[in-house]
């Protein structure tokens, strides 16, 4: 068995390494085919849906607690929230004005971090109109909107 | 006989080598399916909340042109454009958004144009940027801003 013998065979063998790899890729072939029609599409869970962000970047009159109105993104009224400087009442009945039809939403204030953009959710919400959700002292948000 | 060995030694190695490819090709299909579909849902989300930080830039803009505004609608383009920055570095300490990119930092510096127009003011904010990260995907959006403000009215302007 010297080194000619061996590839004399390996060049003999090399229709078969051909058709190996023919079947391999038939097979692959196959397997994709096989997942792209048998898997179920995969459903995206989000936190804001489209018109939740809108809702969020609606500019709305707050009343603040120095008696004085002034217009700001909902966004911002949130962290004017979290900061006293609007009282919840008065942040509830501004949002309410934003509704539309019959829809319910949540407003969550879950985070108090710098990072508020992301901590503030809208979602659909259980019963009654613009309840107060106080859990342990602590204000986590608003539901208003027949729910 | 010696060729007959080398034959089966050839050949044995090819069908091992095919397996060993065959079994590479099949789980790097399987595990390249799921990292390309949460890579696609990290970069839905890092362009969607750039998108949303872009948007708030354009809200805030116009709620400190129109506060701007109602202040001195009368003022020269030189003391509309300090009123302006005033009202911004009131809202940048009170509510300021992380997301906001550059935005105040610009009209800090004073880096953007008011020119009146009769009984207009068009403000132009250019080289604005917002950014936003999920995972190890990051996302920049560059904007200019352009708005006319005038008596009951911001529209946003041709640039």
């Amino acid at each position: 068995m010297n080194r000619k013998s061996v590839l004399g065979a390996g060049i003999e063998a090399f229709p078969v390494l051909i058709i190996l790899v023919f079947i391999m890729a038939l097979f692959i072939t196959i397997s994709m085919g096989a997942s792209v029609f048998l898997e179920k599409p995969e459903t995206k869970k989000l936190s804001f849906t489209p018109v939740e962000e809108n809702l969020l970047l609606q500019t709305v009159k707050f009343k603040m607690k120095d008696n004085t109105e002034r217009e700001m993104i909902v966004l911002d009224a949130a962290k004017a929230l979290m900061i006293n400087k609007i009282d919840a009442n008065n942040f509830a009945a501004a949002l309410e004005t934003l509704r539309e039809g019959n829809k319910c939403y949540f407003l969550g204030l879950k985070d108090l971090s710098i990072q508020y953009a992301t901590s503030v959710q809208f979602g659909p919400g259980p019963e009654k109109n613009l309840q107060v959700l106080v859990v342990d002292n602590l204000m986590l948000g608003y539901y208003y909107g027949p729910c | 006989m010696l060729n007959k060995k080398s034959q089966e030694i050839v050949f044995g190695m090819l069908v091992i080598f095919a397996i060993v490819l065959c079994s590479v090709a099949i789980y790097s299909f399987f595990t390249f399916g799921k990292n390309t579909s949460a890579n696609s849902d990290s970069i839905f989300e890092a362009s969607r909340d750039a998108e949303f930080n872009k948007q708030y830039d354009f809200a805030q803009t116009k709620i400190l042109a129109r506060r701007t505004f109602s202040k001195c609608s009368t003022c020269s383009s030189e003391e509309f454009k300090e009123i302006f920055k005033q009202t911004s570095l009131e809202t940048e300490n009170l509510y300021k958004f992380a997301g906001a990119g550059n935005l105040y930092g610009k009209i800090r510096a004073g880096e953007f144009d008011v020119v009146k127009e009769e009984s207009q003011f068009r403000i132009k904010i250019d080289g604005l940027f917002v950014q936003a990260e999920k995972d190890f995907n990051k996302i920049t959006k560059n904007f200019d801003i352009c708005l006319r403000v005038g008596e009951n009215s911001v529209r946003i302007c041709q640039q």
